[in-house]
Parts: C-alpha cells; structure tokens; sequence
C-alpha cells in the first residue's frame, strides 16, 4: 500500500505545485483587456490635462482580424483620474504594457511636464521605459484621430513606419523614455523629440472615439507641401529640449543635420544647387563623427564627419575632375556651414543637441569636479570647428579618377 | 541521517559557485550607493571577488593543513568548540542574509513589474516554496540544477548584451571613475557579497568528493563569477550613466529598455527577469541549506529538513513583516548588515591562522618526539 500511496503522492504534490508555479496570480482573461498603443496628453479645458488613448480592443466577432482601435479622452489632473473616468465607461480595462508611443502636446511639453509625468506615472501604470517619445505641434487628441485608419487597426504599423522613416531618410529623430530622461538627468546633452502635426487639408476618417470637429482647411499643408491622400496625422522634424523643457522645433533638414552630428543619421538626401546645375545626393553614415574637445581656458571643440555619398541625379554631368575639384569642397563647405548655422540655432535655445557635453564629461575622473563644472554654463562658450570629408560612391565617378 | 549532502563533480560544483557568486554580487547592490559618485562597479566588484578568493584560500588552507572534514569541524579545531559554536553562528548569520536578500529582491521586483495587481504575500509565498523545496531536496538537488540551468543562462545572458552592440556608448562611463576612494572602499566592502558562496562550499566540502576539489572548483567558478560580473557591470556602465543607474532598483532588468530597434528580442525584459530569478532562486536555495547545515551539524542533528523548514518560515515571516510595517525596521538591519559584512571575514581569517600554526605546531612536536624516541 505504502509503495502506492507514495508515487501517487508526489504526483499530487507535483501537479499542485506546478499550479502555484506557473504563475497565475491573479490572472485576466485576454479579452478583459484593452491595450492602449498611444497616450497623448494635451492641457486640459476644466482640469489641467486632458489625456486621450488609442485603444487596440478584439472585434465583435471571433474572426482574427477583427482587431479596431477606438480612441478616447478625458481630462484629469493626473492620468490616473483620466484613467478612471475612462475604465468606467468601456467593457475592458486598460493595460498599458504595449504602449508603444507617448504624446505631448507642444504646450505640455514647453512647460516641462514630460519628465514630471515619467517620474510620477511610470512605475504605476506599468509603461515600458522603451515607449517611443512624441510632440505633437497641434492637440494630440485631434492627431490621434488622424493616425488611426479604419483599413489598416494595426498602429503599431504605423508607429514601425516612423522607425523606417527614420533609418531611410533622417527627417525625423527617434528617441525612448529611457534615452530622455537620461539626458534629462546627466546633463550631458540635450533630447531631440520626432514632431507631429496635423494637415488639415486631408479628410479625416471616421473612427470610434474622434473628434467632432472635421472641417477641412484647403490651405493646410504637410510641413509646407501640398499634399493629398494619406492620413491627416504625419511626423517630420524635431522638437528641441533644454533639459525636460521643450524650447523650438527644427524642419526635417536640419534635423537631418543634428543626427549627422550626433552620430544617429543612417540615410538622407541633399539637394544641391538651382535648374540646371541642380545635383540630388543620397547621403550615408560613414562613421561616428569624432569630437575633440578642450575645457580650458574655455571650451574649443572640432566636430569631424565623414559621410558616404551617391549622386542620384545629374550625375551624367559630374565626371571626376568636376566632382574632385569643384563639387567635393563646395558640398564639404555647404554641409560645414549648414553644421555650424543648426549648432547656433540649437544654443540659441540652451540645447545642446549635438551632444558635445558627453565628450566633455571623458575630460574629469571625478563625479564632483563634473558637476562642478556645470557645463550647461560653460556650453554658451563653447566655439565649435566642423570638418566633414564626403566620399563618393558612384562608380563611374570614382573609375574615372583612377 | 538525512543531512541530504549526496555528491557532486566538477561541473556541478563550479556552476553553483559562478552562480551564487554573480547573483549576490549583481543583483543585490544597493544602486544609489553603487552609483551615485560614478560607476567603476565593474573593477571593484571584479577586485572584491579577487580579495575574497585569498581569503578563501587561507581558510581552506586551514582545512587542509587541520584536516577538518567542514567548515564546523574547522572552527572547532582552529577555535575550540565555545569559540566554534560563535563562529558557525557568524557563518550562519551570511547565509541567512544573503538568502533573505536574494528572496526580498525578487519578491519586490517580481510583485511590482509583473504580478503588480497580487498580493505581496502571494509572491513571497510563489517564491519561497521552491525555494525551500530545493534546499529539503539537498545539496546534490541543487548542484544539478545549478549544473543544468546555468550554463543555459549564461549564455542567454551573453546573448542578449551581443544583440544590444549598437545601443552601447563608451562615453556613458564618464566621469571615470568617479571616486577613487569610493573604488577603493566599494572594493573591500562587497568582498562580502562572494563571502557566502566561499563558506558555502567550504560548508559542505565532503559532498565535492575532496578537500582539493573544493579549491579548484571554488578558483574555477570564482573565475567564471567574475567574468560575468565584469560583463554585466561593464554593459550596464556603456548602457546607463551613473545618475540613471543610481535610480534603478534594478538595472538588468531595465538594460534593454534603450534600444530603438523595434523586435521581439528587446521586449523579452519580464521573460529575462524570470530567468535571473531562477538563479537567484538557486542562490537563496544554496545559502538556506547551508544554513541548515551548519545548525543542524552543530546540534549534532541527523536531519536537516526541520532546520530548512524553520528557516523558511523565518524568512518569509520577515518579509511580510518587512513589508506591511511602514518603518522597514528588518530591512535597515538587513542593509547595514550588508553594507559591513564584509568584517565578518576578520574572525574566520583569524581562526584560520590560529588553526594553521597550531597545527604546525603540533607536527613540529610530533616530530620532535619521533625524532627523541
């Protein structure tokens, strides 16, 4: 009997404890949850903010792809209060583990509220410090009914396409919860945050949850272009920080230019020159830029770039000779000149976008003579050389010279 | 006797040492003292496990030259039995903390970044019962799965800092390294955290099949130990500065959160955080056997499962209290007994060198009596 009840108890035991182990404490079902993809926040109307959500909730029937998103607001003064006026009112609750971007609306975002709203709601709200950053020029409720398309449910799509964006064509930064407030907090150099707008020129779809007002403004344009089709919402260019305070916004080229210095750009192009002469370069990493520094009696800096090139268009006018002994220096000097003239826009508004101050920071062995040092004080002193080597990569070019 | 040593090689031997040895070292560390005067956490604690090794190696070569079978018998012979009983109670006294604080870390994470809407307690409990389920089950239980699951973490580990290569940036070590003084002081006092995996095995030397082996394995997964801990500071040191990292209770956890990229890879943070847990785990395991060990040799008890039971008990007593009283009483005992462990290798050192020349003073008369007759 014993040598029965012996196996037969651990078995028990066995399977009672694989139950207390596998984790399910707590559980909820799958579709007791809505996923929030988006938070945006704009200053509020009665409260002080008004926090709008882009909602990924299953369909009404059992079939996979009829996944929607909703989206939905309320104002609170803190996200939590937004939070529970929201819960009361759909059939799911909020789960914010695949939140995967994060708005601002400019007026929050010049007021400092981002690093506020990091430290006070992110433990709670169980946000993954990866959440991808964004300040919206307009109100990021009206923008968040224009990123949801009825043909396409899948945000994170369309929030991946910003990524491509970026790693394609430069126009548009990238950057994390962690990466802000580790510039926010080592004072080291200062965030560049990708843009949002709103062209109103584009009519907006009808989506659960969007806002009432859905006139259309003909004269709205995307980033100054015309445009038709698409969605309303779109990104291009930065908004500029000192510290946790948004201070201006930068079009797509220059912010082209920042990620140049910055070591971030991977692809761009440059249009060069008017009518005829007119050249189209396709414009690549070629290497971290290498900055040398010096702090005393003040601060000196060289920033030098290399930068792979391909002429994409006019090039049947651009032999080697040409390209050596004309175009080469005038681009290196424009690209130089276009360095320098973003850098002084950037110190105009306290930025330090370009990052000198982590070169800076390799010149001290001690945490106290760092901080000592203040370098955001020392930073308006600073006077910056740029150097950039472009080197062409079209063969017939390059053949030619031998 | 059911003290549940068994036996065990080499492979178990260094696994649960490497193991045990990363695991206090790593996740314990208080970050804002680590890191608030900048971060060269992956020279000190690489040089603590160094300073802690010669330590280790003047009290086994005490057992040798003694030939004392444990770390019981050690103290005796070095210490007498009176003298003894104080230094096992001292050892114990290791152990129970660096188990408790290998359990309380991950009651603490676990409860607030994935089971946030449970109860505390729930978690404890989830966590403690295998726990003390490994530690009934014995040394050998543990071994093997130190034998089987750490090779498999080790390289999961390494993986995942190969896939975070561009995220990396050298320059988020300056300043460096921040305090020199606070390099040589960090140095000394988290030779601590390696102290319990060093006892550990001198604990229970007769399950490693020799006196030799307990050396070489002890060395070998020292060695390892620090190779990882080099790799796991240095990579937190070029993904963190020192101010974002003297935020983070804990930092591994959070390594991945830096990279853009979008995949599957960078959001396996939760997943990760289950697979340190299951070193820990093996750690705690380890250091509760010891534990009871030590007190159930030195009442001279035949069983050790109550000793593993009641201890336990103890500890997960703990953390609740800990955790339901707003004054946190048990964990300031816990943090300053963490922050000054590391004098607790003066007696064993002490003891180790009154054993070794007692000895040798006892050969030398032995021979001379030889010699006269």
């Amino acid at each position: 009997m014993k040598r029965v009840l012996k196996p037969i108890s651990a078995a028990i035991s066995l399977l009672l404890a694989l139950a207390a182990f596998s984790g399910c404490i707590k559980y909820v079902a799958i579709d007791e949850y809505g996923y929030v993809m988006t938070i945006g926040i704009d200053k509020g109307e009665t409260l002080a903010y008004r926090y709008c959500f882009i909602i990924q909730v299953e369909g009404d029937t059992q079939e996979a792809s009829d996944a929607k998103n909703i989206v939905v607001s309320a104002e609170g003064n803190t996200i939590h209060e937004a939070i529970n006026i929201v819960e009361v009112s759909v059939p799911f609750q909020l789960h914010f583990g695949r939140t995967n971007y994060l708005l601002f609306s400019k007026d929050v975002a010049q007021t400092g509220y981002i690093t506020r709203f990091i430290g006070e709601s992110f433990k709670n709200l169980g946000v993954r410090r990866s959440t991808k950053l964004m300040v919206i020029l307009d109100n990021c409720l009206e923008y968040c009914s224009g990123i949801v398309s009825k043909n396409n449910p899948n945000t994170s799509k369309r929030q991946y396409s910003i990524l491509r964006e970026y790693s394609s064509e430069g126009l548009t930064p990238m950057t994390n919860i962690a990466l802000f407030t580790q510039n926010v907090n080592a004072k080291r150099g200062d965030n560049i945050v990708t843009l949002g707008a709103i062209d109103y020129s584009i009519p907006s779809e009808e989506i659960p949850g969007s806002t009432s007002d859905k006139s259309i403004d003909p004269n709205s344009t995307t980033a100054g272009i015309k445009r038709t089709g698409g969605l309303r919402s779109y990104y291009m260019g930065c908004a500029v920080f000192d510290g946790g305070i948004m201070k201006g916004v930068l079009n797509g080229g220059d912010t082209e230019t920042i990620l140049m210095a910055k070591g971030l750009f991977h692809n761009g192009r440059l249009t060069y020159g008017e009518g005829e002469d007119q050249i189209v370069l396709l414009l690549k990493n070629g290497g971290m830029p290498k900055v040398d520094i010096s702090l005393e009696p003040a601060p000196k800096g060289e920033l030098s770039l290399v930068l792979q090139c391909h002429v994409e268009s006019g090039e049947l006018d651009v032999g080697y000779e040409k390209w050596n002994d004309e175009l080469k220096p005038r681009l290196e000097e424009y690209m130089c000149n276009e360095l320098k003239r973003v850098f002084e826009l950037c110190r105009s508004m306290n930025s330090d976008a370009y990052e000198i101050g982590k070169y800076a920071a390799m010149h001290f062995s001690s945490v106290e003579d760092w901080e000592n040092y203040n370098w955001k004080e020392r930073y308006s002193e600073l006077e910056m050389q740029f150097n950039v080597s472009l080197y062409i990569e079209n063969e017939e070019i390059n053949s030619l010279g031998g | 006797m059911r003290l549940n040593e068994g036996k065990i090689g080499k492979q178990e031997s260094v696994s649960l040492i490497a193991i045990a040895m990363v695991a206090a070292t790593t996740y314990l560390l208080d970050s804002e003292k680590a890191y608030s005067k900048g971060n060269s956490t992956f020279i000190s604690l690489v040089l603590s496990i160094v300073i802690s090794a010669a330590a280790f190696m003047l009290v086994w070569y005490a057992m040798k030259r003694t030939g004392a079978r444990d770390l019981n018998d050690l103290f005796d012979r070095c210490a007498g039995k009176a003298a003894g009983s104080v230094l096992s109670a001292m050892a114990c006294m290791v152990f129970l903390l660096y188990a408790y604080r290998l359990t309380a870390k991950f009651c603490v994470v676990i409860h607030s970044s994935v089971f946030s809407f449970a109860q505390y307690e729930s978690v404890a409990m989830w966590i403690i019962v295998p726990i003390a389920f490994a530690a009934i089950s014995g040394f050998e239980c543990i071994g093997r799965l130190a034998k089987i699951l750490g090779v498999l973490l080790g390289v999961l580990m390494l993986f995942g800092f190969a896939t975070m290569i561009s995220s990396f940036d050298l320059t988020r070590l300056a300043p460096f390294p921040g305090s020199i003084e606070k390099t040589a002081t960090d140095t000394v006092a988290r030779s601590a955290d390696s102290i319990a995996a060093f006892l550990g095995i001198l604990c229970v030397a007769p399950a490693m099949q020799g006196i030799e082996n307990v050396r070489k394995n002890g060395l070998l997964g020292a060695a390892i130990a620090a190779v990882f801990v080099f790799i796991i500071q240095f990579a937190l040191g070029i993904t963190f500065t020192y101010t974002d990292l003297a935020d983070m209770t804990m930092p591994l956890y959070m390594l991945k959160m830096v990279v853009m990229r979008e995949s599957y890879l960078f959001r396996l943070d939760q997943m990760n955080l289950f697979f340190y847990m299951i070193t820990a785990v093996i750690s705690a395991a380890f250091f509760l056997y010891a534990t009871a060990l030590m007190l159930t040799r030195r009442t001279e008890g035949e069983d050790v499962r109550p000793a593993v039971v009641s201890i336990s008990a103890l500890i997960l007593a703990a953390l609740r209290v800990d955790h339901r009283f707003v004054s946190g009483i048990i964990q300031r005992i816990v943090d300053f007994s963490y922050d000054y462990a590391y004098v607790i290798w003066a007696p064993f050192i002490i003891a180790a060198v009154i054993g070794i020349i007692r000895t040798m003073a006892k050969q030398k008369r032995r021979k001379a009596d030889e010699t006269r007759a």
